[in-house]
């Protein structure tokens, strides 16, 4: 054996060592990889699958993407990957990867009942743009819509918002995010009055316990899993506590794991409050400073129909806020005693108390994690919230350590989906259409008469499968998700909205998706890497990528696809006179040139893309529209909270270039320096010195604590349906596999869904490991298989089942029952029994 | 019998397990299986075994004599392809060892976990827990195999993304001694 | 021969200790030290045996809070070695 392999085995080992320590060799790792093949070419990218934001770098060969590593240089994952993000090169070439735009046709006709045929962009347009003025011309701006997605780069979603919102003059946009994030946004804006978290991921290395709330950070987050278990292993004294329904992969790190009755976690965090004010624990000087005590209108439904007997039997409306005292407060939480949160909850009671003696403790700076168990909950912005109240009573809150942290599913949930305002009720950055001052300010941007942007929200996620099926939306576009198969009671909303005869669906997507095959339009999506994109992750970071690649046959990029289908439209077919009469100056023109080429998005000229080794980069859609679009898009979407003056400030992001040239960096940008912790003096420049904490988004700039008591689920289990359900994810499969699926390693690591049962359960059943069992709801069935072991453990009376099988439809099953004031969807709980099949 | 100027093999070990020699992997038989020179002689290749393997992990290896392949499956040790052996090529009773077959499964250095990448895929097809995975510094939780509770079944080796579980004959410090002399 | 990469963790005011004591051993590097502690760490060593041997003794170091193995490389010197 030569020297020299054995000097390449030892780089190998050490490097391998340096990425675990979470460390760099110098000037070994990249090298190390292009060692291997000297053809490809390396670039910073980050990853498509999960809201954690992993740097990514690309390897690129004739055209093609052919590896991805962890980015040792990325301050997020520090090299290290997870096994999706390490088939990440694979996502783009499945066998099935649309090329052309497919119309459904009978007789060289579109037909509603008609068999996908392969048309030209031109075709699929003027069909599309036909059905679309119908609609406008027989109903107005609310019989159209468009959903979108938190996988939608950062420009594309301010593209369509803008279109849909100031062009077409129709709120009718929102993102899958809605399913997703919509309960912690309600929570931000209700308890600070500015979205997304204080704290970022360093607080994984500064905290001294973490407490999980309804968050599988193993599987679903596994590299800041990662970073978690590092501090847990070395910092002494260090605990980790996990909160679920049912037992999953976290709890093998649990110094204190709880399993809970579901729609309890409401009772155990005011018990858990009720302890810190009984033992006086509270930090007086903090709360008398820094925070206003609030009760909020409660019994307010569950966000069905409103024929459902659950909305006729409702006694409040909405989220109104009560201001009230402490006592006040201290009254309210005084019934959540330990027996009383034990009793519902079923957790025993020396648990409880230790997490409660954990918040309580002054001297643990602790950090609180949740995702979809906190958010898709009938009573998602409550629960968010009491956990906002356990924090801010200790005053852990806005400083390292002290943390608590909403984690995002999707890679720009963040960065597209919530800041530039694809949501029914959003404008950029923070503003909403309900308010004037900001839809003035939106329209004084966007050069646009006062009055364009219409002041009452467009349809959220849930509403538009329904009004889909009741037919007041007709021309629907649906981009970049896979929402027959995400959203929820298939069977009974959204399939038959899709396939109403009123209505016309188009779908674009890389892949034939169920949602896609429901449609009557299909367009073929450029995706990843062959566009220039940006995505925000959930720590607020703002990450770019070049465009690596380009597009296979006719696909193009979402954004692409707004503009030219904005292109279709004279703007008197979508404004009345008494807009256009404000401005003259727009008559006659389209609404692509009155959004786009207005002189701010097409203010760049095309430019020669490089990266630091002089590589050259293809920028398709600039090729084609004649200017640097991204940048003309970024620049204008920065007007909403990089200028002086922005009716929201805190969210000020620094210019186009930076974001090329650095790892991500995570608003407010200031002075070129990004913000980690917000709120706090020493760490966030917008808050005053001397005052050591502002909750600026208030104007007040003193945060909510918000009281809300417990109330039951939608739908429990009964006699009939004897089990409750709870849908979720697994590592090797995310956004609905419709990627995933398409990787054979991914697929062949966990090819289909099974649903989880306690092997007692299924004992009593007669069912053995692997059988193929039905899973019946009030609305609808799945064939599956059952699995007692494994990741998952759910205690008696509950199964598990993941979603990203579209060969088990789970959404045919679950309730459209969703948080009346986030509109998001409880794809938790629903009641369910499990038989052979 | 070891010859430096020879290309390396690159057989690797099991970094806990000490002393076990692994040989370079003979063909793999069905489970129950005679020794390798009294299988070959009784085994008439009839292939009843093939279609009785309700797995379909059995198939026909050189010159027609059965062999296992674990990208098809596992073996569940249902012993459906002892009933239909009637020359007793596999068996039970005339088997000098109570074990269905001498191999388990390895993990070589291809291994995801050992590359800094989050994947449990072996782990979560183990049945008997016998691929357990330790947290480790650095994030990455690590696989270890207890080659004392692996059955050898095979579930790990086809799912694995990056082909890194193998199967690794095992063969007693004495029982290689004897062979050698 | 094998070679072994490990990241070992040790408190920080005992890294310095620690570190030259497992330089002592037998074909151990140490590739870099981190601020907190954090140490990237080669084994190479003809015998296999005689590298999980010293892996096994840096646990007892003082000052030592964790090891973790995360990579491994055998390779055998000829096929002869083994009876086919």
């Amino acid at each position: 054996m030569s020297i020299t392999r054995r000097d390449f085995i030892k780089t190998q080992a050490a490097l391998a060592a340096a990425t675990a320590a979470g460390t760099t060799l110098a000037g070994t790792s990249v090298q190390a990889s292009s060692h291997i093949d000297d053809d490809i070419r390396w670039d910073k990218g980050a990853c498509r699958f999960c809201g954690t934001g992993c740097g990514v770098l690309v390897g690129t060969k004739d055209g093609r993407v052919v590896a991805t590593q962890g980015d040792p240089d990325a301050p997020v994952n520090k090299g290290l990957n997870c096994i999706k993000g390490y088939f990440l090169s694979k996502i783009m070439y499945g066998k099935d990867r649309l090329t052309m735009p497919l119309l459904r046709k009978k007789n060289g006709e579109f037909h509603k009942e008609g068999q996908f045929e392969e048309v030209s962009w031109d075709e699929a347009f003027d069909v599309m743009a036909t059905k679309w003025k119908e609609a406008l011309k027989k109903k107005g701006p609310t019989s159209v819509g468009m959903f979108g997605s938190g996988q939608w780069t950062v420009w594309e979603g301010y593209t369509a918002s803008k279109f849909m919102k100031a062009g077409l003059r129709s709120n009718n946009i929102d993102p899958n995010a809605r399913h997703c994030m919509a309960s912690a946004v309600g929570a931000f804006m209700r308890a600070f009055g500015i979205d997304e978290p204080m704290g970022c991921y360093d607080d994984l290395e500064h905290a001294d316990a973490f407490v999980l709330w309804g968050a599988n950070m193993a599987e679903m987050h596994p590299i800041l899993w990662s970073r978690l278990t590092d501090t847990r292993l070395t910092k002494p004294g260090c605990e980790v506590h996990v909160l679920s329904t049912f037992e999953h992969r976290s709890f093998e790190l649990a110094d204190n794991g709880m399993i809970f009755t579901p729609q309890t976690d409401l009772a155990i965090l005011n018990y858990i409050a009720n302890y810190i004010i009984e033992n006086k624990a509270y930090n007086e000087d903090f709360i008398g400073k820094h925070v206003n005590f609030t009760k909020t209108v409660t019994d307010i439904g569950y966000g069905l129909r409103p024929e459902h007997p659950l909305e006729k039997a409702k006694t409040g409306t909405g989220g109104k806020l009560t201001k009230i005292s402490f006592e006040d407060y201290a009254a309210s939480v005084a019934e959540y005693t330990l027996d009383k949160a034990h009793e519902l909850s079923g957790v025993p009671k020396d648990k409880l108390e230790r997490l409660a003696k954990l918040y309580a403790d002054p001297n643990k700076k602790i950090s609180s994690y949740w995702t979809m168990g906190f958010n898709q909950h009938t009573r998602g912005v409550w629960v968010n919230g009491l956990l906002y109240n356990v924090h801010l009573l200790m005053g852990k809150i806005s400083e390292p350590g002290n943390s608590p942290f909403s984690l995002t599913g999707q890679p720009s949930a963040c960065g597209t989906a919530r800041e530039v305002g694809t949501f029914a009720h959003r404008l950029p950055a923070d503003l909403v259409v309900m308010k004037e001052a900001h839809r003035d300010y939106a329209e004084k941007i966007w050069n646009l008469p006062k009055g364009t942007i219409p002041p009452k929200p467009g349809f959220h996620a849930v509403l538009q499968h329904r009004k889909l099926k009741d037919g007041v939306l007709n021309a629907y576009w649906v981009q970049c998700t896979n929402n027959m198969q995400a959203a929820p009671n298939m069977n009974e909303e959204g399939l038959p909205g899709y396939r109403n005869p009123e209505n016309f669906i188009a779908v674009s997507d890389p892949y034939p998706t169920v949602t896609a095959m429901a449609a009557d339009l299909i367009l073929p999506t450029a995706m990843w890497m062959e566009k220039e994109g940006a995505y925000g992750n959930a720590e607020r970071r703002t990450q770019f990528w070049r465009q690596q690649v380009d597009a296979p046959g006719e696909a193009q990029s979402d954004m692409w696809q707004v503009m030219e289908f904005a292109k279709r439209f004279k703007i008197e077919e979508v404004w009345p006179e008494e807009l256009l009469a404000q401005k003259p100056e727009h008559r006659g023109k389209t609404v692509y040139e009155v959004l786009y080429e207005n002189g701010q998005v097409n203010k760049f000229p095309v430019e020669t893309i490089t990266d630091n080794a002089g590589n050259v980069y293809n920028n398709s859609e600039s090729k084609h529209f004649g200017y640097y679009v991204q940048k003309g898009m970024f620049e204008e979407y920065r007007m909403f909270n990089s200028i002086p003056g922005v009716p929201k400030k805190g969210h000020e992001m620094a210019p186009f270039e930076t974001y090329h040239n650095a790892r991500g960096l995570r608003w407010p940008v200031i002075d070129g320096k990004e913000t980690l912790w917000r709120f706090r003096e020493g760490y966030d420049p917008h808050v005053e010195a001397g005052s050591e904490v502002q909750f600026y988004g208030k104007p007040d700039k003193k945060a909510n604590i918000i009281f809300a008591p417990y109330e039951p689920a939608a739908e429990s289990p009964d006699n009939e349906y004897d089990l409750w359900l709870s849908t979720g994810r697994v590592l090797e499969h995310w956004h609905s596999g419709s990627m995933t699926r398409r990787v054979p390693e991914l697929y062949r690591a966990y090819p289909d869904a099974k649903v989880y049962m306690h092997p007692e359960d299924a004992k009593a059943r007669g069912f053995k490991r692997g059988q193929e069992v039905m899973v019946q709801s009030r609305r609808g069935e799945v064939k599956t298989r059952v699995e007692t072991r494994g990741r998952n453990k759910p205690p008696m009376g509950l199964v598990y089942m993941p979603w990203f099988d579209a060969g088990q439809l789970v959404n045919k099953l679950t309730l459209d029952a969703t948080d009346p004031l986030s509109k998001e969807t409880d794809f938790k709980k629903c009641a369910v029994r499990v038989v052979r099949a | 019998m070891g010859n430096p100027s020879q290309p390396v093999s690159l057989s690797r070990r099991s970094f806990f397990k000490g002393r076990v020699h692994a040989s370079a992997n003979p063909a793999m038989r069905p489970p129950w299986a005679l020794s390798e020179t009294q299988f070959v002689d009784t085994c008439t290749t009839c292939d009843k075994c093939l279609s009785a393997c309700n797995e379909g992990i059995l198939v026909p290896g050189d010159a027609g004599f059965p062999t296992v392949d674990f990208q098809n499956g596992e073996c569940t040790f249902c012993g459906d392809c002892i009933k239909v052996c009637t020359p007793g090529a596999l068996s039970i009773n005339d088997n000098e060892t109570p074990t269905p077959w001498q191999h388990y499964a390895e993990i070589g250095s291809g291994c995801l976990s050992a590359n800094g990448i989050t994947c449990r895929v072996c782990g979560d097809r183990c049945d008997t827990r016998a691929i357990r995975f330790q947290l480790a510094v650095g994030g990455v939780a690590h696989p270890i195999l207890d080659t004392s509770t692996c059955t050898g079944c095979g579930a790990c080796i086809a799912p694995c993304p990056v082909g890194a579980v193998k199967i690794q004959h095992v063969q007693s410090e004495e029982h290689q001694m004897e062979e050698r002399s | 021969m094998s070679i072994t990469g490990l990241v070992i963790h040790a408190t920080p005011d005992h890294t310095a200790a620690v570190q030259s004591s497992i330089e002592a051993c037998k074909g151990v590097e140490v590739h870099k030290v981190t601020d907190d502690g954090r140490m990237v760490v080669t084994i190479d060593n003809p015998d296999d045996g005689a590298a999980a041997d010293t892996f096994e003794s840096f646990k007892d170091i003082k000052g030592v809070l964790s090891t973790s193995l995360v990579y491994t490389h055998f390779e055998d010197h000829g096929e002869g070695e083994h009876v086919s």
